[in-house]
């Protein structure tokens, strides 16, 4: 390759890298409930959700206002939340190694509940 | 990527060896007929595997903190695991030991139930070690 097509190399090579390196993040989507949603207490809610692990994640765990109350060893599915008293709450979905150790991602929403 | 499984798996390594000898040590002295010649060289074994799981489990904490700035998540009965796993090896750690200062002053029976407490901590030990991986 001759120095005159180096610059143009490179940047198809950044362009066609950084996608792929997105790809390679993962991800978490909270499909239900909506974020700022209201949920009746009486209702069996169910948290959905669909997780991309990315290379250092293995499993997920979720939180309601910051304690854990779930494993989740399905990349795609829900979890039914039990019982939640009437007021806001967080809820959290983290990616976590095998170790059990939070990767950073994570997707969280707020949800009333009446 | 790379060097951080490198890192969980050699420590992993020195766990299941440690988990190894806590159990395998004092079952072997005492199975299938109690060898009071070896005691003193096993209970160093023993000292020692309890020593390894302490630090190789310290461990496991300092490469999530140097990995990733925060330790394992761990709530409800993987809490209460790693407390009893804890508690059984510093125990373990402290019997072995104490045997070893002051043992060759015990009876016979004496040191025999200390090799069944020993089992018995390994035993506890692995069985919390079980719930700790699948309840976390």
């Amino acid at each position: 390759m001759n120095g005159k097509h180096f610059p143009a190399a490179l940047a198809l090579g950044l362009f066609l890298a950084i996608p792929l390196t997105a790809l390679g993040q993962g991800k978490v989507l909270i499909t239900s409930p909506a974020d700022g949603a209201t949920l009746d207490a009486l209702d069996e809610n169910r948290l959905v959700y669909e997780v991309d692990p990315g290379p250092r994640g293995d499993h997920v765990h979720v939180y309601v206002d910051n304690k854990e109350v779930g494993i989740l060893r399905k990349l795609k599915g829900s979890y039914l939340l039990e019982a939640p008293s009437p007021g806001k709450h967080g809820l959290c979905v983290k990616v976590v190694n095998k170790a059990h150790v939070p990767v950073g991602i994570e997707r969280c929403i707020q949800v009333t509940v009446k | 990527m790379w060097s951080e499984n490198l890192a969980y798996a050699l420590t992993q390594v020195v766990h299941n060896f440690g988990a190894a000898a806590v159990l395998g040590g004092p079952v072997f002295m005492l199975w299938p007929a109690f060898r009071p010649e070896d005691t003193r060289s096993f209970a160093w074994l023993i000292l020692v595997a309890w020593g390894a799981q302490i630090a190789s489990g310290g461990l496991f904490g300092l490469t999530s903190l140097y990995y990733y700035g925060e330790t394992p998540d761990l709530s409800g009965i993987a809490i209460a695991a790693l407390a009893v796993k804890v508690a059984a090896a510093i125990a373990g750690f402290l019997l072995a030991a104490l045997y070893l200062l002051r043992g060759r002053a015990w009876s016979r029976v004496s040191v025999m139930r200390t090799f069944w407490s020993l089992a018995a901590l390994g035993a506890v030990a692995l069985t919390a070690a079980a719930f700790l991986r699948w309840f976390s």
